[in-house]
């Protein structure tokens, strides 16, 4: 059965900055949770004038009571205004959008995510606290901030490990990669879930490929329609020997690590 | 609200645009796609098509330029996989062709023309984003007539040609198509347009311009071409508001297209047909027909 889409107008809970670089937006929503799947979208407008114009496409971060929550980091003019928002503004959404993770047994699974990457992976993360998430940041401060809205997010901490660029004692020093790396020598997986840079998840098929491990990777495009009309999202995807072409946005946004074609 | 193109009747004259609606099965899980006047499809080609490689769309004040290439699945599974879902709606069904020969266009009409469910089809001669396709017909005047000409023969179903605005004197164009004998124009198509990056110094797209920033620009040509021809024309150009369509309609316009602005705003059709509704009421108006060409 097809999934209702809801298009509306949310109030604003809160809309509040995450350590140094990212900013969490939560909203009220008249969503049912039973209908979003780990790994799909909302479509938000930003502004209600026509600058900027085109909706932008956040991961559902969280789902509580009612309320929706988004993990962002600003990386534009859209992402700028977006903070600048504040509680009890009004912002439309379409969603949830997508299909999200493929389904698929839990068993040996991992998830890896590279700097705001995780935002696409904490929901799965909620669901399925036995995974664990491997999560890749620049700064200490980051990760602490991370903690916390963790445990306020009641997401559980203990599966999630942290990574750190930045040298530090409380941390694993180095990329998601490095710590991945560690945890795949440990312990045989047999399905890594990742969202993150494409060079990074590129690096993560390699890996994968190498000790015969399925993936699935969460994929970003710049959007027109957030929803399969536009033909704007797409991804090269080789299916049955064949080159095809897929919308991020309606077949994914998560794909097999197979069948992306990488560049 | 009714309005007629050629023999086929629409129930309202808010339309969704080519491109920007799919085949309608998408915005039909958020709106009720059955209050539309009609749907105009994706570009359907004889054959499928993968589209332009790399970046397709970018974003520009008030607009966004897109260089999509025409992806479609064909027409063979047109017929087969879209065609059903469409023709159970309670809305018109108009379908955008598209080929890069003159025979494709006719086989295409041929087809189409000859299917029940379908209340018109609309030549799209205007895509700036296909090297090889109908731009070249909408930039040479004797090509186009002859495409035109040969279309016109292939099929009695209603035909409208969808114009560019970047292809020449639009209204020559105009002219042209309705000494062919199509039963209605679509002005316009997008307006080329181009990006370049400075960091590579090379061009970052090359396409065409839509949404509301191209609103201005498609009036003027909608009142210009409404000034000087007497069949139908259907507005397509930015609309973004019940103002907007309005001004469309007193421009000239029997019938208008909402393109981009569906992305931004699933509902904004409904909300046009509201706000006219409305409109009317207040102004005491019992037709559409009594708005539309209504400038002095
Ligand atoms: C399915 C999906 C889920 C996403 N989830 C999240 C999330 O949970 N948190 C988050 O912070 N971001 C997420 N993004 C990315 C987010 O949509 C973009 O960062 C945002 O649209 C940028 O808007 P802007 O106006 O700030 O940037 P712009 O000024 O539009 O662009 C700034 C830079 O961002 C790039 N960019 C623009 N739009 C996108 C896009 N849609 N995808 C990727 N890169 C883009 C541009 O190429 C440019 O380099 C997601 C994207 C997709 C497709
Ligand atoms: C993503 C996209 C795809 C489009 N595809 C087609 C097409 O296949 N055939 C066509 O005739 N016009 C196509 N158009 C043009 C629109 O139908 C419309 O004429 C144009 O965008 C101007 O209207 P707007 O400003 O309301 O979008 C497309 C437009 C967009 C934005
Ligand atoms: S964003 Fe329009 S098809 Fe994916």
């Amino acid at each position: 059965m097809e999934r209702k889409i809801f298009f509306e107008k949310a109030r604003l809970k809160e809309n509040r900055k995450i350590g140094h670089n990212f900013y969490l937006l939560k909203f009220i929503t008249s969503v049912n949770p039973v209908v979003i799947s780990p790994g799909q979208f909302v479509d938000l407008r930003i502004r209600d004038n026509h600058d900027p114009l085109l909706r932008r496409p956040f991961s559902i971060f969280n789902y509580e009571k009612g309320i929706m929550s988004v993990l962002y980091k600003i990386q534009g003019r859209g992402t700028g205004m977006l903070s600048s928002l504040k509680k009890g503004d009004m912002i439309d959404y379409i969603g949830p959008l997508g299909n999200g993770f493929h389904p698929f047994k839990i068993g040996k699974t991992l998830s890896v995510a590279g700097g705001i990457g995780m935002a696409g992976l904490f929901y799965l993360q909620k669901i399925f606290n036995s995974i664990p998430l491997l999560i890749g940041l620049n700064e200490k401060s980051d990760a602490l901030a991370l903690l916390d809205l963790l445990k306020e997010s009641r997401i559980q901490q203990n599966r999630v490990h942290i990574a750190v660029m930045e040298k530090t004692p409380e941390f694993f020093t180095g990329t998601a990669t490095d710590l991945l790396q560690t945890f795949l020598k440990r312990t045989k997986y047999d399905l890594i879930l990742s969202c993150g840079p494409e060079a990074m998840m590129h690096s993560v098929y390699k890996i994968a490929v190498k000790k015969n491990i399925a993936t699935q990777f969460l994929l970003e495009r710049i959007m027109g329609c957030g929803m399969g009309v536009c033909q704007g999202c797409t991804v090269k995807v080789k299916e049955k020997g064949r080159l095809n072409n897929k919308l991020v946005c309606k077949d994914g946004p998560v794909f097999s690590g197979e069948e992306i074609v990488w560049t | 609200m009714k309005i007629k193109i050629g023999s086929s009747e629409f129930k309202n004259p808010i339309f969704a645009a080519s491109g920007t609606f799919g085949y309608g099965e998408e915005f039909s899980r958020i709106i009720d796609i059955n209050k539309l006047g009609a749907i105009v499809t994706k570009a359907v080609t004889l054959k499928p098509r993968k589209g332009n490689e790399g970046l397709r769309i970018a974003e520009t004040p008030a607009g966004m330029i897109n260089r999509i290439g025409l992806e479609n699945v064909g027409l063979d599974a047109f017929i087969n996989e879209k065609l059903k879902f469409l023709s159970s709606l309670k809305t018109g069904i108009i379908i955008n062709i598209a080929g890069e020969t003159k025979n494709e266009y006719v086989a295409l009409a041929k087809v189409l023309g000859g299917l029940a469910g379908i209340h018109a089809l609309e030549v799209n001669v205007s895509c700036p984003n296909v090297e090889k396709g109908g731009i070249e017909f909408s930039q040479d005047l004797i090509q186009f007539k002859e495409l035109i000409k040969a279309v016109r023969k292939a099929t009695e179903m209603p035909l409208i040609v969808k114009l560019s605005p970047s292809a020449g004197d639009i209204l020559t164009f105009a002219k042209l198509a309705r000494d062919e004998g199509v039963d209605a124009i679509t002005v316009s198509n997008t307006f080329k347009a181009s990006l370049i990056d400075t960091k590579s110094q090379k061009i970052y797209i090359q396409g065409g311009l839509s949404g509301p920033a191209i609103f201005p620009l498609a009036l003027s040509n909608v009142i210009q071409v409404c000034k000087n021809i007497d069949i139908p024309v259907i507005a397509s150009g930015g609309i973004h508001s019940v103002d907007t369509a309005l001004q469309f309609f007193i421009a000239g316009a029997k019938a208008v297209q909402i393109g981009t602005f569906n992305f931004i705003q699933p509902d904004i059709a409904l909300q046009i047909i509201k706000g006219i509704t409305t409109f009317m009421r207040e102004k005491k108006l019992s037709s559409i027909n009594q708005i539309i060409g209504s400038l002095p």
